[in-house]
């Protein structure tokens, strides 16, 4: 059984028909990637940007895209937006809403790059704010050991090793064991964060572009 | 992030402990608890339990990963459209445990009063005495290690603590001992004996909670 979409109008130049339904359950991401509708709009702003200042499209073009984009981050957030699996991904999605919005200056948007150089640039956004957000909860929980640990820092307890008496500890002596560990997995996502935060627009999946674009 | 769910689980699995009606170390809130629908008098440790738990589905995202890109050839493949879902779920469970952690913590009661005797039992200061054995009689720490089993060994046959015993009884372990020894022996003492960076002494205590606070801030 095919779909009745007709062939997808984003890459569809070279089929005669649309995919299986099943070919669509499987391929499309829309369902998940939409979370990362921010940081693809925010990707795409900055990559029309870069075609401006490069010269590659003109600046009347650039403020459309720029802000047709805005105007679908509103949409968004709004809940107005209704998304499509016959488009696959957030990409599309949003892309496609563009051209809807501004016309076939739109198209212009995807010059010199792929999707997997957006999502590839999406996810790090994202996970780089995850991360921020690791080391803020992270920090509140050190503070809450911290509290404890001011509060009993003269209590004694049994400290264990086998879960057998060892020798006696204090209760803030223990609540400090955490509070280091706990910093050290906030430096671990610090670590993270300064190792991903590259920005890996232009590869264009695998080569540069053409130097004179 | 499976390292910071780590670090969760073992502190979650200690507040499960603790506060067992066997350990009585802390008292949890009610509103990080739940009862039993056939128990009345049950509070059961429900939030600490997940975020326990939560390590399971954290590290399984990550080896669910791993698999994914096990094999795949440069550059792309859509295979790699499986990793949004793992790490989405990743990251909410982590934040979730995070915050019910700090919840935990800032709501629970230490039992002070527990901890101070339990820390008391299991002749927790036998390190102590051998560690005096060494400064104040200079016997190799192997020695006093044996001369401190040999003691341990005589309290737990007559049913009592290390500070129990009486001189003569320590002095036929080992001629060398005196009455000052029963001053590494309280728990108090101990804990406070404990004065180099990073120490049990409360001093040392209170300078790391100083150290942190100001970082935190």
């Amino acid at each position: 059984m095919t779909s009745d979409t007709a062939s997808n109008a984003m890459w569809g130049g070279r089929f005669a028909a649309g995919p299986d339904a099943i070919m669509e359950a499987i391929n499309a991401s829309i369902a998940f990637d939409r979370l990362l509708y921010r940081q693809d709009i925010e990707a795409s702003r900055a990559h029309a940007a870069m075609l401006g200042a490069q010269g590659i499209v003109e600046s009347g073009d650039v403020e459309a895209i720029r802000e047709g984009l805005l105007t679908i981050l509103s949409e968004i957030e709004a809940g107005e937006l209704a998304f499509s699996p016959a488009l696959e991904d957030i990409h599309m999605n949003v892309e496609a809403r563009l051209r809807a919005l501004i016309g076939p200056a739109a198209g212009r948007l995807h010059t010199a790059r792929s999707r997997n150089d957006q999502v590839a640039t999406d996810f790090r956004l994202w996970v780089r704010e995850q991360a921020d957000a690791a080391i803020t909860g992270i920090e509140a929980l050190m503070r809450a050991a911290l509290a404890q640990a001011e509060a009993g820092a003269d209590w004694p307890m049994p400290g264990f090793t086998h879960l057998q008496v060892a020798q006696p500890v204090t209760w803030g002596h223990h609540m400090l064991a955490y509070v280091e560990m706990f910093a050290r997995d906030a430096g671990r996502f610090r670590d993270a964060r300064a190792r991903m935060n590259e920005c890996p627009l232009a590869p264009r999946i695998s080569r540069a572009l053409p130097k004179s674009w | 992030m499976p390292p910071c769910a780590t670090h969760l689980s073992r502190l979650a699995e200690e507040l499960v402990i603790w506060s067992s009606a066997q350990f009585r170390f802390v008292t949890l809130s009610d509103r990080f608890s739940t009862g039993s629908s056939i128990m009345p008098q049950k509070k059961n440790p429900d939030a600490a339990e997940l975020i326990r738990a939560k390590v399971g589905r954290i590290t399984g995202a990550l080896v669910a990963l791993l698999m994914v890109m096990k094999g795949l050839p440069l550059a792309y493949s859509k295979d790699m459209q499986e990793d949004k879902e793992q790490v989405f779920d990743a990251a909410d469970h982590l934040m979730l445990a995070l915050a019910a952690m700090e919840g935990m913590l800032r709501d629970l009661t230490a039992n002070r009063a527990v901890l101070a005797a339990s820390a008391a039992a299991g002749f927790s200061t036998a390190t102590d005495l051998a560690d005096w054995l060494v400064r104040a009689a200079g016997l190799p720490f192997r020695e006093a290690h044996h001369v401190t089993g040999a003691l341990v060994r005589l309290a737990e046959e007559t049913g009592r603590d290390l500070p129990d015993l009486t001189l003569a009884e320590m002095q036929a372990a080992h001629p060398a001992i005196t009455a000052e020894i029963f001053g590494v022996l309280g728990v108090e003492n101990s804990v406070a004996s404990r004065q180099s960076y990073g120490g049990t002494a409360p001093l040392r205590v209170r300078e790391q909670v100083a150290r942190w606070k100001e970082r935190l801030e």
